[in-house]
């Protein structure tokens, strides 16, 4: 009895846990084929379900039969105190005939198997040939997704749109280390594996919201890698490619400063931009590099393109609602959302800690962020305050307007005024003096200006390259003026 | 092993240790098959300079080749000597095996001094990281081999400790002989030594050498019968000597011969 | 013979016949053996806890038990910890208790070198867990992907603590393997043909083949990738031309084996366990035997499966997809015959035997499973999810320890001369098998239903909360199934010694001597007749029904007898050899002063070393 019991509260255990978990259809559920690549995922895994199940119920029936069958009988003789002697059984060495029928029927099973199993790999490697695919580059980086349309010349993050009823050719790349791109509903997964390229392709039939995951393990904040699939209607995503082309309504808030100094090295946000695809690949490589070869001296690392960021669903790689309360919580101390992000231990302004900013800075830097909607979007998805204040500001003396750029538009972030602080780029302290002979040629002022418009064309000495970005070119030359005449000042 | 182990009848007729050591060798057949392959795997893939075709120095290497080869044939003699009971010839092969085995070194160490002159270290490339470290574990039996010849030769084929000496001098000697010849033909590696000092250093070794190995031809007697017993160990350390030739065999062929062509990758 | 290198700083011990020095300087095969499953049973005891610290964190969804930092540090030591310290090891204990009983030797072939892989496998465990005690224990993965395990990803010294680590235990295991091999090819007693030979020393001689071969390629990926680390070479950065995916191959291709290294010891027992406890011979020997040289062989064809999703190829995926599933078919002959064992038999349902049931049971659902993920395109939704976990671990669990378990009640009273107590046993077997089917069952439906591995926690609403509280409700119940095993050990120490000498009415050499066996196991070294030659030794009259052994044995009668036969006695070396080995090698972890410590060990592995190889030989 003993031995019976455990095998039948196995069994029975097996069952409930089986019946109460299987229930509903969640979110990433293999089970829940959204489209043709994972159906013919599964439809391979259940056509071994059902064979192992059957294989299953027949080796256990044998097994537990010989076991309750053939056991041990010492069956007391009637009306003595004798009992059977154990005689041993007929000793049996096998059975050559047996032994080739067990050999071949599973090899024949295994052959049912094989074949559908091949077709299946060929099917689901390639798109179909008539197909006219969506060409997308996704690449895992630690610990978030960046998706590149280079068709259109987009990038973006975390958040994959697509057209439905139509191929996505996906290519897998990976700058550090191996990730793994998974789509359960639509796809089984593929590695992004640094310095090879992978391809895979997944179509996805319901518009919707499909959630995916990095599935193979890449360092601290593995779990914390998921990403999101948003199928649309071809219109609406033909909406949205559109809108990710338009530029956002125009912001000079105190936000915008605090971005450009404070994240700007790392985070592109102009995306929208004509040639801003192509200045992003360089941009996100050199960045990474300057990461990888300077590790703890670095400032820069790559990170995910924000642009548009008001648009998005969902913030921190997949973690939580683009809302501006968890945006303001993710700013201030990532590792509420996030343990080990590379944005904390690198940038300057956490290195390792909360970020060292005031709380209105932070807002600021959250209202900003939020209000990246392309002009003309339809809704608005957040609660991001809808109403601008402009203000009208009449500025003195150029020196005064350039002050006040200095601040807002983020120089202050980088460079101090005082001599011998450096926070990351060169001081200003004593600028004008030293700025003359620099370049010959050039005289102070044009140094000046040169080197915020172009800042990469002279480097000062012990200074890393490409930190400083390259996008005050769109300040208007009156504003370029009223900063140099301002940075003249500060002796 | 103790004496209820070995007086053990053996299933096959095989003494253990010689058992163990083919069991060995066929594992260690593995190890470098790992290196050789990962270096062929990674052929061609190098980022940056100097590749195989700048650096490798083939008729050098021939030579080393060659001097390892040899000594296969002295470790041939040796045991065939030491078999019949010849404790002085045996002696002169079984440390001509491991001298020669040390020569082959000594074009090593010439051989990764050179390279790293020419800017190739094991940091450099990935040609760099897969012969340094290969060549360095084979480089690394090697020496083992040296070791346990001479230890075999010091403690069971010399019997005097006037012999165990000479055998000492004379493996010191030769590595003074080749450090000599080192610093004659590479100054850019050892910069400022005079020519004449590095003559002298190559002369001291060699007089040395063959100081020592006239002097050891003197014979104490020793019982024929004793020196035959070392036949079973001298030849595990044979077996061992052979594989390790085998596998710089491999390796000469895979780096030097195949892949001597190899440049920049055609990216 | 004056030698002028004869280090007889310490001499052999004459005789340590009880103590802790005995214990040290053993050499015999029994107490190593023992030694091996007492420290290997240690082990468990830590993977243990920290598969529970797992499954706490993992209970409910946003767990904050552990940070994940301290998460990936314990599922690696987990993983390695089970593999490479538990079921290994527990393996060689029975290698090493087994092996000379069965075949009819007094020792194995190098008492010495035996000595030696213990002591190489308690110091490297012990090196891998230091880094417990310098909070960098290694945080990759039994696995250890690059690039990951590269500086730039992994500064802390925690992956240099697993390498090398793992070199000692791979040295470790090489040396038994050198060992095993020889002794199983060389030390047979007179008339033990190969196809005598039981089935677990076939299993044990095929474990021991696939040790041999397949730790050099771990040892060099090892040593590639700590020369990465330390010397800044390039062999897994992509960033000067290496390939990760190289790692890949070369890790699975030791790593593929080496699932085999941990599961045919336990088929090779349960092998064993059934025809005793049926009082049949095993069903279909040849088939038997060959199916598990076919799986070890077959074994080094399939590693790419665990590479899958890497991107090898559509062409690749199919070659080993179907090299995988040919697996199969062996398998399935090992199983099919086991029935057959049993089939018309007279089985007694020890708890011996009942593990070794629940190990077919258990192994069948983990085998299927196994086919369900080597096809690639369901392969692809399930690998690195749970549904992979809850697949190897009704392997390693359900199959190798539950088998591990059928050999340690089986053989017990051969072990100590006494019974583990049979009703704790049945206890003890049903809180375990429920406790697994609680823990691992769900697992499947978690993976299907898209839980990646290896994550340290997971959000709300995935649907995944349930079964993940059943799995850690089952842990404990698994967990508490081991303190019975542990009180029924304790419980059975104090029982008086009553086995006798063939408890079971086994069927093989070793119930033929006493329980314990004297040192030197075989007062006179048995000539062998037939497969299971003790069996028919008892019932001569069912020999002329059998077909088994064929008649007499071919070689005949040089294996006389020694009525006071001299074992070898005890040496201090391969303890020092191990500990000098272990300091060499751990002192390359780049902490100040490291190379002192290596010098250190150096010098004691040198000295010890030639100790060893002048340790006089006693006669």
């Amino acid at each position: 009895m003993t031995s019976k019991l455990p095998k039948y509260l196995a069994l029975f255990s097996l069952v409930w846990v089986f019946i109460i978990s299987c229930s509903p259809q969640h979110q990433q559920s293999t089970f829940a084929n959204a489209g043709p690549v994972a159906q013919q995922q599964s439809n391979l895994y259940y056509l071994m379900f059902w064979i192992a199940a059957l294989i299953f119920v027949l080796v256990q029936g044998a097994l537990i039969f010989a076991l309750l069958n053939f056991r041990r009988r010492e069956k007391p003789i009637p009306g003595s105190d004798f009992t059977v002697p154990d005689i041993p059984p007929k000793q049996v060495h096998g059975n050559t005939k047996l032994e080739i029928i067990w050999t071949i029927i599973p090899a024949l099973i295994l052959i049912v198997i094989a074949v559908p199993t091949v077709q299946t790999i060929y099917d689901t490697y390639q798109p179909p040939e008539d197909s006219d695919p969506l060409e997308v580059v996704a690449m895992g980086h630690q610990w978030w997704w960046e998706f590149r349309y280079p068709d259109e010349g987009i990038v973006t993050a975390n958040e994959l749109f697509i057209p439905t009823d139509r191929p996505i050719r996906i290519t897998l790349q990976s700058q550090d280390v191996i990730h793994s791109f998974w789509v359960p509903q639509a796809a089984g997964k593929k590695d992004t594996v640094p310095g090879n390229t992978n391809v895979m392709w997944l179509q996805i039939d319901e518009p919707g919201n499909y959630s995916g995951q990095c599935a193979e393990f890449c360092g601290v904040a593995h779990a914390r890698m998921r990403f999101r699939v948003i199928a649309e209607e071809e219109a609406d995503f033909n909406t949205w490619m559109d809108a990710m082309k338009t530029p956002p309504k125009m912001d000079t808030s105190d936000g915008y400063g605090l971005f450009l100094a404070h994240c700007s090295m790392c985070h592109s946000i102009d995306s929208y931009n004509e040639g801003s695809y192509e200045k992003e690949l360089t941009m996100q490589d050199e960045r990474w590099d300057d990461w990888y070869f300077n590790q703890e001296e670095s400032v820069r690392v790559s990170a995910p393109n924000l642009t548009h960021l008001g648009i998005r669903s969902m913030l921190a790689a997949g973690q939580k609602d683009m809302t501006k309360e968890n945006l303001i919580t993710w700013i201030k101390d990532p590792s509420e959302f996030k343990q080990g992000t590379r944005m904390q231990s690198v940038a300057s302004v956490y290195k390792g800690g909360p970020a060292k900013l005031e709380d209105h800075e932070i807002e600021a830097i959250a209202d900003y962020l939020l209000a990246q909607i392309p002009d003309g979007w339809g809704v608005v998805k957040t609660g991001g305050e809808t109403e601008e204040e402009v203000e009208a500001v009449v500025w003195n003396t150029p020196e005064e307007h350039g002050e006040y750029l200095f601040v807002n538009q983020g120089c202050a972030g980088c460079h101090s005024l005082n001599e011998e602080e450096v926070i990351v780029g060169p001081s200003m302290y004593g600028l004008y003096d030293r700025s003359g002979d620099k370049v010959p040629g050039l005289s102070a002022e044009e140094y000046i200006y040169q080197s915020i418009v172009y800042p990469n064309e002279y480097i000062v000495e012990g200074y890393p390259a490409n930190v400083m970005p390259q996008i005050f070119i769109n300040l208007s030359e009156e504003e370029l003026q009223a900063l140099v005449s301002y940075l003249k000042t500060i002796e | 092993m103790s004496t209820a182990i070995e007086e053990h009848v053996n299933s096959t007729g095989v003494d253990n240790k010689k058992l163990m050591m083919w069991i060995f060798l066929g594992s260690d057949c593995l190890f470098f098959g790992s290196f050789i392959s990962t270096y062929l795997v990674y052929r061609n893939r190098s980022l940056a300079g100097p590749y195989p075709n700048e650096i490798l120095d083939i008729p050098i290497t021939t030579v080393s080749t060659f001097v390892l080869l040899m000594s296969s044939l002295a470790m041939v003699l040796a045991v065939s000597y030491v078999q019949r009971g010849s404790q002085v010839i045996g002696r002169y092969w079984t440390l001509a095996t491991a001298l020669l085995g040390l020569v082959f070194m000594g074009f090593q160490v010439y051989e990764f001094s050179h390279f790293a002159h020419l800017g190739l270290t094991p940091r450099t490339n990935i040609f760099g990281s897969t012969f340094f470290v290969m060549t360095g574990f084979h480089g690394g039996h090697v020496t083992f081999g040296v070791i346990w010849l001479v230890i075999f030769a010091i403690s069971r084929l010399a019997e005097s400790l006037k012999q165990k000496l000479l055998i000492i001098g004379s493996v010191f000697s030769v590595i003074i002989a080749m450090a000599g010849t080192m610093m004659t033909h590479t100054l850019d590696v050892i910069p400022n030594i005079p020519s004449a000092v590095a003559y002298s250093v190559f002369g001291i070794g060699l007089i040395g050498t063959i100081g020592s190995l006239y002097l050891l031809k003197t014979s104490d007697t020793q019982n024929i019968e004793s020196i035959k017993k070392e036949e079973g160990n001298l030849e595990l350390a044979g077996l061992y000597w052979h594989f390790v030739d085998i596998v710089w065999i491999v390796i000469f062929t895979v780096v030097y011969l195949i892949s001597a062509n190899d440049g920049a990758p055609l990216l | 013979m004056t030698t002028i290198s004869y280090p007889t700083l310490i001499p052999r011990p004459k005789e340590y016949v009880s103590g802790v020095w005995s214990w040290l300087t053993t050499v015999d095969h029994k107490k190593i053996g023992t030694m091996y499953g007492v420290i290997a049973f240690f082990w468990f005891l830590v993977g243990g806890i920290e598969a529970l610290l797992i499954r706490i964190q993992l209970s409910g969804p946003e767990g904050k038990f552990l940070t994940p930092e301290v998460y990936n540090q314990v599922f690696t030591m987990h993983g390695t910890t089970m593999i490479f310290l538990v079921v290994m090891p527990l393996s060689a204990a029975f290698f090493n208790w087994m092996v000379p009983l069965m075949i009819g030797a007094r020792d194995v072939a190098f008492p010495r070198l035996n000595a030696f892989s213990l002591w190489a496998f308690l110091f490297g465990g012990i090196l891998l867990n230091i880094s417990w005690f310098t909070g960098e224990a290694p945080n990759a993965g039994w696995f250890a992907y690059a690039p990951n395990t590269e500086v730039p990803f992994n500064p802390k010294n925690g992956v240099t603590y697993w390498i090398l680590g793992l070199q000692v235990l791979g040295i470790a295991s090489l040396a038994a393997g050198f060992n095993f091999l020889t002794t199983i090819i060389n030390m047979r007693a007179p008339g033990m043909t190969f196809m005598k030979l039981p089935v677990f020393i076939w299993m044990t001689a095929v474990v021991n083949v696939l040790i041999v071969l397949a730790f050099p390629v771990i040892t060099v990926a090892l040593i590639q990738l700590q020369f990465d680390r330390l010397y800044g070479t390039h062999f897994f950065n992509p960033v000067m031309g290496g390939d990760p995916v190289m790692w890949q191959h070369m890790f699975w291709l030791f790593g593929h084996p080496e699932v085999y290294i941990l599961i045919l010891p336990a088929m090779g027992i349960v092998s064993e366990v059934l025809p005793t406890f049926s009082k049949k011979p095993i069903f279909g020997y040849p088939f038997i035997v060959f199916s598990g040289i076919g799986i070890g062989f077959l074994g080094w064809f399939v590693w790419s499966h665990h590479m899958f999703t890497v991107g090898l190829g559509p062409a690749a995926n199919a070659a080993f997809s179907i090299s995988t599933m040919l697996i199969a078919v062996p398998t399935g002959v090992k199983i099919f015959n086991w029935i057959g064992t049993l089939w018309g038999g007279s089985i007694r349902a020890t708890p011996a035997l009942l593990f070794s049931i629940a190990f077919i049971g258990m192994f069948v659902i983990g085998g299927l499973s196994g086919v369900t993920h080597a096809a690639p395109p369901s392969d692809a939704q399930q690998q690195d999810t749970y549904y992979v976990v809850a697949h190897f671990h009704y392997v390693l669990f359900g199959g190798a320890l539950l088998g591990l378990w059928s050999g340690i009640y089986y053989w017990w009273p051969k072990f100590t001369g006494k019974f583990l107590n049979e009703k704790i046993g049945y206890l003890h077997f049903t809180v375990v098998l429920i406790g697994f089917n609680i823990t691992f069952f769900p697992m499947h439906w978690l993976g299907l239903d898209g839980m990646p591995r290896r994550i340290a926690t997971y959000p709300e609403s995935m649907g995944w909360e349930v079964s993940n509280l059943v799995a850690s409700l089952g842990s404990f119940i698994l967990g508490f199934g081991v303190l019975i095993f542990i009180y029924n050990v304790i419980y059975s120490r104090k029982g008086p010694k009553n086995a006798g000498n063939d408890p079971w009415d086994g069927r093989t050499l070793e119930w033929s001597i006493p329980s314990p066996p004297p040192h030197y196991n075989f007062e006179t070294i048995p000539e062998v007749k037939y497969r299971d030659d003790f069996w028919y030794k008892k019932y001569p009259e069912l020999a002329n029904e059998s077909h088994g052994g064929g008649s007499g044995s071919e070689e005949d009668s040089h294996g006389e007898s020694h009525s006071e036969p001299h074992m070898p006695d005890p040496s201090y070396y391969p303890l020092f050899l191990g500990l000098g080995m272990s300091i060499m090698i751990g002192g390359f972890i780049p902490f100040t002063g490291h190379w002192i410590v290596c010098g250190v060990g150096l010098a004691i592995f040198i000295w010890s070393f030639l100790g060893w190889c002048y340790e006089p030989v006693n006669d």
